[in-house]
C-alpha cells in the first residue's frame, strides 16, 4: 500500500473513531434532555426508557411556577455587566502586556493570573463580611464587580494571545500617521483582532454564567442567579427529576448556542499564548 | 541585569524613550491593575488580618480577641483538616491524570479528522461548557442506586451492585463516592483539556515530521520523539489551568455528595464554605483559607515558571 493510501485510511478511521469517542461524551448530555422531557413516573423507570413521548410541563412547571424566569434574568444581566468591564480592563492590560517590554512585567502577569487562580471562597468569605459592613450585599454591582476579577484576568490572558498575531508593523505605520497610542490600539489592533474579542467575550459569558461560589455567598433574594437557584433544588430522596433536568437544560442551552456561534476561533483562542 | 547599558544607548535606543515605552505600557495595565488591586486587595487583606483573630460571625458581641497563629496550629492539629486537603489532592492527581491522558488521545484524533472537524471540536466541548453545579446534579441523577441510568449499566456490567466488584450504594460508600466525583470531573474537563492540546498540534511545525519521515520513523517513534517534545509548551498551560481549576473543586461535590458519606468527600473549598458559613468561626476559615490558597499559589507559580522558560525557549 502506498503512504498516501495508508494515511488516507488511517484519516477516515480517526474520523469514525473521533464521531464515536464524541458520541460518547454526548450520552448524559442526550439523557439530561430526555428526562426533562419525561413525566416523573418514566423518570424513575428501570431499565433506562430511552423512546418514550415527550412532553414540555416540566418546563412550564420550571420556568413559570418556580420563578426561574427571574433568576435567569439575574444571570443574564450580571453576565453581561461582568463581561464589558472585563473586556475593556483586559483587552487594554494585555496589549500592554504584548506590546511592551519593561522589568517586572512577568512577575506583573502573574499577578493578573491569581484573580484567576486564587480559590474563590478563599474572597468570597471576607468579601461577604466587607459587602456587609458597605451594605452593598445583594447588589448587581458587587457581584459583577467579583465576577469581573476572574474575567478580566482571563480575558487578559487570551487576549495577549489574539494580539501577539496582529503585526506590530502595522500599528507603528499608523504611529507615524500621527495617530495616539490609544488611537492605533482602537482602530488598528483592536479591529484585526476582533474574533478574539468574540470568543473571549463568549467564554467571559460563560463563566460568570456558571460561576456558584460567588453568587452563593454574595447573592440574595434581588440578584440570586440561576446556579445558586439550581444548587438549592437538591433535595433528598424523591426529587422531581425532570424538573431538575428542565432547569438544568434552560442553563446550559445559552452556554452551547454561544459555543456554535465561536466555534470558528475555539481552538486559535485557547493557546493562551503558550503554544506560539 | 545593569539598569545601564553600553550596547543598547549605542544602538540608538536612549534611556529616556526606553522609560516612557515602559510607562506607555504601564498606563494599558493600569485600569485592571487598580481594579483588580481594589475588588481583591481589601478581601484579603481583611483575611489575613482577621485570621489571627478568635472570631465568630453568629457571636458579634463576644468581639474579637486577638491569638496570633491560633488559629493555625490549631488547624494544623485538626483532623478534618488534613482529611479535606487528602481529598482535594487525590481527586486532583486522579482527575487531572485521566484527564491528560484522555485529552491528548482525543486530540490526537480530532487532528487527524477529515471531514465536520469543527463541529465535532463544538459538540465535544458541550460538557466543558455546562454548569458544574448542574453537572453535579445530572450525575448524582444518573448514578442514583434506586433509578439511575449509568448506575443500571454498571449493575448489569457487574461493577457496582449486590455481587458486583463494589456491592455498596455507588454514592453512599466512600471509595466509590469519590471515584464518582473524578468520573464527573473527568467527563466535564477532558474535552476542554483536549481543545488546548488541540491547539498545540495545530501550531506544530511540518519540517521536524517530514525529517522523522524521511529516517523511516513509525508512528509510535514519531508521536514520542517529535510529537510529545515540541508539544511540551501545550502541556504545561494545559496542567496548569486544570490543576489550578481543580484545587478549588466545589460546585460537583457541593451538588453530587455535598462531602458525603461521613466527610469522606468533603474537599477543602466546602471545608472553608463550612467552618465560615454554617459554624460561623470565620477566624479559623479565614487561617484554612490562607494555608489552601498560599498551596495554590505556590504550586501555580511553579508551573506558571515552567511556561514562561518554555515560551521564551520557542
Amino acid at each position: 500500500m502506498t503512504t498516501l493510501a495508508r494515511r488516507r485510511r488511517a484519516g477516515r478511521l480517526a474520523t469514525l473513531a473521533a464521531f464515536a469517542v464524541t458520541g460518547l461524551f454526548l450520552v448524559p448530555v442526550a439523557w439530561t434532555v430526555e428526562t426533562s422531557l419525561k413525566t416523573k413516573v418514566q423518570a424513575w423507570t428501570l431499565p433506562p426508557k430511552w423512546v418514550f413521548t415527550p412532553n414540555l410541563d416540566n418546563y412550564r412547571t420550571v420556568l413559570f411556577q418556580q420563578g426561574f424566569l427571574e433568576y435567569l434574568k439575574h444571570s443574564a444581566v450580571i453576565a453581561v455587566g461582568e463581561t464589558i468591564v472585563a473586556l475593556t480592563l483586559g483587552s487594554l492590560a494585555a496589549y500592554g502586556f504584548e506590546r511592551f517590554r519593561f522589568r517586572g512585567r512577568q512577575p506583573l502577569f502573574f499577578a493578573f493570573l491569581l484573580a484567576y487562580m486564587l480559590p474563590e471562597v478563599a474572597i468570597a468569605l471576607p468579601a461577604y463580611l466587607l459587602a456587609v459592613q458597605f451594605h452593598v450585599l445583594d447588589t448587581y454591582g458587587l457581584l459583577i464587580a467579583m465576577h469581573a476579577t476572574f474575567g478580566t484576568a482571563f480575558a487578559t490572558w487570551m487576549m495577549r494571545a489574539f494580539f501577539k498575531e496582529v503585526p506590530a508593523e502595522i500599528e507603528e505605520s499608523a504611529l507615524t500617521d500621527g495617530a495616539t497610542r490609544l488611537g492605533a490600539f482602537l482602530r488598528v489592533t483592536l479591529r484585526l483582532a476582533a474574533p478574539g474579542l468574540v470568543a473571549t467575550a463568549v467564554f467571559c459569558l460563560i463563566f460568570s454564567w456558571n460561576d456558584f461560589p460567588y453568587a452563593l455567598v454574595l447573592s440574595s433574594l434581588h440578584t440570586e442567579t440561576l446556579p445558586v437557584a439550581v444548587g438549592s433544588l437538591k433535595t433528598p430522596a424523591g426529587t422531581a427529576w425532570g424538573g431538575i433536568m428542565a432547569v438544568t437544560v434552560v442553563a446550559f442551552l445559552p452556554t452551547v448556542i454561544f459555543v456554535f456561534i465561536v466555534q470558528k476561533w475555539l481552538v486559535r483562542g485557547l493557546t493562551f499564548g503558550a503554544v506560539k | 541585569m545593569p539598569w545601564f547599558n553600553h550596547a543598547r544607548v549605542a544602538s540608538g535606543c536612549s534611556l529616556l524613550a526606553r522609560h516612557r515605552k515602559a510607562l506607555t505600557g504601564l498606563t494599558f495595565i493600569a485600569p485592571a491593575a487598580v481594579f483588580l488591586t481594589a475588588v481583591m486587595g481589601f478581601p484579603i487583606l481583611y483575611l489575613l488580618r482577621h485570621s489571627l483573630n478568635k472570631e465568630n460571625f453568629a457571636n458579634p458581641a463576644a468581639g474579637a480577641t486577638f491569638i496570633g497563629l491560633g488559629n493555625y496550629l490549631a488547624l494544623l492539629r485538626n483532623h478534618e483538616f488534613w482529611q479535606s486537603t487528602t481529598t482535594t489532592t487525590t481527586i486532583l492527581l486522579f482527575a487531572v491524570a485521566v484527564e491528560f491522558v484522555l485529552g491528548l488521545g482525543v486530540a490526537l484524533l480530532l487532528q487527524r479528522v477529515l471531514v465536520g472537524r469543527r463541529l465535532l471540536i463544538a459538540l465535544v466541548l458541550i460538557p466543558s461548557m455546562m454548569m458544574p453545579i448542574a453537572v453535579g446534579l445530572m450525575w448524582r441523577y444518573m448514578l442514583d442506586d434506586g433509578y439511575g441510568m449509568v448506575a443500571y449499566y454498571l449493575n448489569r456490567l457487574a461493577i457496582t451492585g449486590q455481587g458486583g466488584l463494589f456491592p455498596g450504594s455507588i454514592l453512599g460508600t466512600a471509595r466509590t463516592a469519590l471515584a464518582s466525583i473524578v468520573l464527573t470531573d473527568v467527563w466535564e474537563w477532558t474535552p476542554f483539556m483536549a481543545l488546548i492540546l488541540l491547539a498545540g498540534l495545530q501550531s506544530l511545525p511540518v519540517d521536524p515530521y517530514e525529517a522523522a519521515a524521511v529516517d523511516g520513523a513509525s508512528g509510535w517513534q514519531e508521536f514520542w520523539h517529535v510529537t510529545l517534545p515540541m508539544l511540551r509548551a501545550a502541556i504545561t498551560v494545559a496542567l496548569l489551568i486544570r490543576i489550578a481549576d481543580a484545587m478549588r473543586i466545589l460546585d460537583i461535590v457541593f451538588s453530587m455528595t455535598n462531602g458525603g458519606p461521613a466527610n469522606a468527600t468533603q474537599t477543602a473549598q466546602l471545608y472553608s464554605y463550612r467552618i465560615g458559613f454554617q459554624q460561623f468561626n470565620t477566624g479559623l476559615a479565614f487561617a484554612q483559607v490562607v494555608l489552601v490558597a498560599s498551596a495554590t499559589i505556590t504550586v501555580c507559580a511553579l508551573i506558571f515558571r515552567q511556561v514562561a522558560r518554555e515560551r521564551g525557549a520557542a
